[in-house]
């Protein structure tokens, strides 16, 4: 592969034109758009009545302890706003290729000479730019229905926190999307990593719960939702949204660490990519499964 | 399994034979997939998981006031555990139909299946019964182990009656399995379909909270369902102790679901069979 | 420098190993398929060259590596003077590639978001790409539904669709993967004078396609590959192909009860130089051909053979021999469809 100024250039049209495919392909299926901007509405809400079943109102003493804000709310509706970001690379850029798969068109790609990586990357940035719509309409939603609490004069920050996760996740989106390619059986695998992101990642209770909750072990269950993205962006995000919100990592180590470990994501990802296609296309089953 | 003479109907043992032969079919494809059956086993219990640690965050002990103000008992995490177990349950029975049918009609086993002189409702409780029989097996298990970690307070004495009241909720359940099923033969977007209807029973289910705290209108569609009735009867009997009086109150409604839904969806399948065989799209997906 | 052949397959050979169980407790069985066994192959410069052999003889397979989507297990080969395995980026950027099924477009993109979506991805220059589209468009005769979803599309438009795609970026070799399967016979002709007509004497592209229809592989091609069980078994072109059986003529006979015995007793005949037999059967019917010299002076013999064995003749007709016939005597099996 060249790389001089015009080929790079060739190859970021073809990751821009994937992009583009990806959009107008989804926006050829309302239903879908319907059901992702409406949805996550559903999943939150839950969480806002058991709040108001367990504590009788809208504050939580016992979150204030543990998180510095007593807003469970709003502390949640941050939550699922973000992990919006996580269903879809996993389920969006993870799945991208087995669905190219199933459709058939995944030969006819991988037979063009351009880099597998535009088209990756293309996909991947279809999806952050209709996940953030969706995790926008939620929040907005969310705000309107259950009324959320932020500092404003802080989104910027809290966004470009937000973008640097979006990278970390859509590296461990190419790992699974290799994976996947070998193994061709991704309901299993994707609903588990779904299921323990969102029990051990902060997303609707701090941090410091699992210490309370499982006690000295709980400590190294934090680890564990640690090496996830969302937990640093979690921290850093609410650190700058929610006020007097007290974070267990301290946010420049989280910003520096979700840096870190996007650029290890992203390699490992690659790599692993590469990896995966020859040996898929020794194996003669690109296009089976 | 014998076809009778001249293709005519089967006699009601015989059906209930398909019912049978069904069932094993699918435990055997069920234990054909490790990976599923390995995930059915963990998942509930992250998801129960979940629940029970933010109600940890929220409250700070094991013990809730609002609660105990609200629904006669504080103790949330045995609430909210046979809460989900009673809404797995029914999540299997409405949905073990429909998709089960829709993996016949992705295989490609679906016309066949269909081509056979036995009665569709003998195959769609076979998948049913599957299904139940499945998750029972998970949730008895998942119930000791809960049991042991958090110290479950169930009154196992009253396992029997909270028993004998999912039986008097069951054929509303099968009832609705089978109205989806029958939607499900036509409507191509499936997942989004289940996807959807599983969220709003998410919301509209007292699986985590009361009833009480949800706004009045939500409320109203809540005591449409009859799976809100079993998870209040059997949280009833197994954790607060309630009179009989309660349990028979909610067993009314339930009794009347049973009739409306089991015809129904007997209805609604039938019709919806006949209008895919019209077309002629029964094994397309 | 001029390149005599735009294709050449070196040895190359490919073995699948069948896979048991569910992940993650795969593992590969000791069943293997030989897909390929040392081919060697070469396509000349603006030649149409046919594949020819039945179902799962290794014809895809050999296009999916000449197409560097499939990596082989030995050999290699050279597409436009490139390496498909140290070059693939080269060669990819040389082929175009239309495999049988309609399934490699997005069935919910118009032909045209089709098209340009391939075309950045093969690096078209936007100018450039917008120009050959819709001259493809009109050369195929889908410019008055360019802008339609291509589920509304029938079979064939998805084919010819397909065929735009391929030829987008104008490459110099063409690999055609039974580009008629499942077309109606009126759209798989148009198909082929296409293919012959427009992109091979018109545009001097070479082509390589594979088919399981003889008829096919006889109208277009210069030449033809016999592949069977992984194996090349005869290339040349279809007229010599044909000579191979000498002025012989054909019986086609389609008869029931048929058994060894009487295939032994009729091999046996002094005039019968070879016999094929059909392993389709349909109602207990089989079709068998015989190869013979002087069909008139015989008949009256081998039609008494079958009868005193106790077989019904169907039908029964002289026919000249097909390339059908030439695979037939090579291999002694008989190509499907």
């Amino acid at each position: 592969m060249k790389l001089d100024a015009a080929s790079m250039v060739l190859e970021l049209k073809a990751a821009v034109s994937t992009a583009r495919k990806e959009i107008l392909i989804n926006l050829r299926y309302p239903l879908w758009v319907v059901f992702w901007a409406i949805m996550p509405i559903f999943w939150l809400a839950p969480f806002v009545f058991q709040g108001h079943a367990l504590v009788g109102g809208r504050f939580s003493e016992s979150f204030r302890e543990l998180a510095g804000s007593s807003d469970y709310v709003t502390f949640t509706i941050i939550g699922s706003s973000l992990y919006a970001y996580v269903m879809s690379a996993l389920w969006g850029t993870g799945l991208s290729l087995r669905r190219e798969q199933w459709g058939g068109t995944l030969e006819t790609i991988l037979i063009a000479p351009c880099s597998r990586f535009s088209i990756l990357f293309g996909k991947a940035l279809s999806d952050s730019v209709l996940t953030s719509f969706y995790a926008a309409v939620q929040f907005t939603l969310a705000s309107l229905l259950f009324g959320a609490r932020i500092r404003v004069e802080n989104l910027f920050f809290a966004v470009s926190a937000v973008l640097l996760m979006i990278l970390a996740l859509y590296g461990i989106g190419l790992i699974l999307s290799g994976l996947i390619l070998m193994y061709r059986e991704p309901g299993a695998l994707l609903n588990f990593v779904d299921t323990l992101i969102y029990t051990v990642c902060p997303v609707n209770y701090p941090l410091r719960t699992l210490m309370l909750f499982f006690g000295g072990v709980g400590y190294y269950v934090a680890m564990v939702s640690i090496v996830f993205p969302l937990t640093p962006a979690l921290e850093a995000v609410r650190a700058f949204l929610l006020p007097s919100f007290n974070p267990y990592l301290n946010v420049a180590i989280a910003l520096s660490y979700l840096a870190a470990v996007t650029l290890v994501f992203l390699t490992l990802g690659m790599l692993l990519f590469s990896v995966v296609e020859k040996k898929v296309r020794r194996r003669g089953a690109v296009e089976a499964y | 399994m014998k076809p009778t003479e001249g293709g005519g109907a089967l006699g009601l043992f015989d059906e209930a034979r398909v019912v049978g032969v069904v069932l094993k079919k699918e435990l055997v494809l069920y234990l054909r997939y490790p990976v599923w059956v390995l995930f059915d086993a963990l998942m509930p219990l992250l998801w129960v998981l979940s629940l029970v640690i933010y109600g940890r965050a929220l409250v700070g002990s094991p013990y809730s006031e609002n609660l105990a103000r609200l629904a006669n008992t504080g103790d949330y995490v045995s609430f909210t555990i046979v809460g989900m177990i009673v809404s797995s349950f029914a999540y299997s029975t409405l949905w073990g139909m429909s998709y089960a049918l829709r993996g016949e009609q992705w295989s490609g086993t679906l016309e066949s299946t269909f081509l056979a002189p036995c009665s569709r409702f003998s195959i769609l409780l076979g998948k049913a019964f599957s299904s139940m029989l499945t998750t029972s097996l998970w949730v008895f298990l998942q119930i000791s182990l809960v049991s042991l970690v958090f110290g479950l307070n169930v009154k196992f004495l009253n396992l029997p009656f909270a028993m004998l009241f999912f039986l008097v909720a069951l054929p509303s359940f099968i009832g609705i399995g089978f109205s989806l099923a029958g939607v499900v033969l036509d409507f191509k977007e499936h997942s989004a379909f289940v996807n959807f209807l599983s969220s709003l029973l998410g919301l509209l289910l007292p699986i985590s909270y009361p009833l009480s705290v949800l706004p009045p209108v939500l409320r109203y569609f809540s005591y449409l369902l009859p799976p809100t009735y079993a998870i209040e009867g059997m949280r009833s009997l197994l954790i607060m102790d309630s009179g009989l009086n309660e349990v028979m109150g909610l067993a009314v409604p339930l009794i009347f679901f049973d009739v409306f839904w089991l015809s129904a969806g007997i209805m609604i399948f039938a019709r919806e069979e006949r209008r895919v065989l019209k077309k002629g799209t029964l094994g397309y997906y | 420098m001029m390149l005599e052949y735009s294709v050449v397959a070196k040895r190359l050979r490919k073995v699948y190993r069948k896979e048991e169980g569910g992940f993650p407790f795969r593992r590969k069985s000791s069943e293997t398929i030989v897909a390929l066994d040392d081919v060697d192959l070469s396509v000349k410069k603006g030649e149409l060259f046919g594949l020819l052999g039945p179902n799962g003889a290794g014809k895809t397979t050999l296009v999916k590596i000449l197409s560097t989507i499939i990596i082989p297990d030995a050999g290699t080969a050279l597409v436009n003077g490139h390496d498909v395995l140290k070059e693939p980026g080269k060669v990819r950027a040389s082929i175009g590639v239309v495999s049988s099924g309609e399934r490699s477009l997005y069935w919910r993109l118009t032909a045209r978001e089709n098209l340009e979506y391939f075309a950045r991805l093969y690096k078209v220059p936007d100018g450039v790409a917008r120009r050959r589209i819709s001259e493809l468009l009109s050369l195929m005769g889908l410019e008055d539904r360019a802008d339609e979803l291509v589920e509304k599309y029938s079979g064939g438009m998805r084919q010819k669709l397909a065929i735009a795609r391929a030829i987008l970026h104008d490459p110099e070799v063409l690999l055609l993967d039974e580009p008629t399967l499942g077309l109606d016979p009126s759209f798989s002709r148009s198909i082929r004078v296409f293919i012959r007509e427009e992109l091979n004497r018109k545009q001097g592209k070479t082509i390589l396609l594979t088919t399981h229809y003889m008829d096919e592989a006889d109208q277009m091609c210069d030449r033809v590959a016999f592949i069977n069980k992984g194996r090349i078994v005869a290339v040349d072109s279809p007229e010599k192909l044909k000579a191979m059986i000498g002025m012989n003529e054909v019986l086609k006979m389609v008869v029931s009860n048929l058994d060894e015995k009487v295939l032994t007793m009729v091999r046996g005949l002094p005039f019968i130089e070879d016999c094929g037999v059909a392993n389709a059967e349909q109602d207990g019917r089989t079709m068998v051909r015989l190869y013979m010299k002087n069909v008139d002076a015989n008949i009256q013999e081998v039609v008494g053979v079958f009868s005193k064995a106790g077989c019904r003749i169907f039908s029964l007709s002289i026919e000249k021999p097909t390339l059908e016939d030439v695979f037939v005597k090579l291999t002694g099996e008989v190509l499907d469809g």
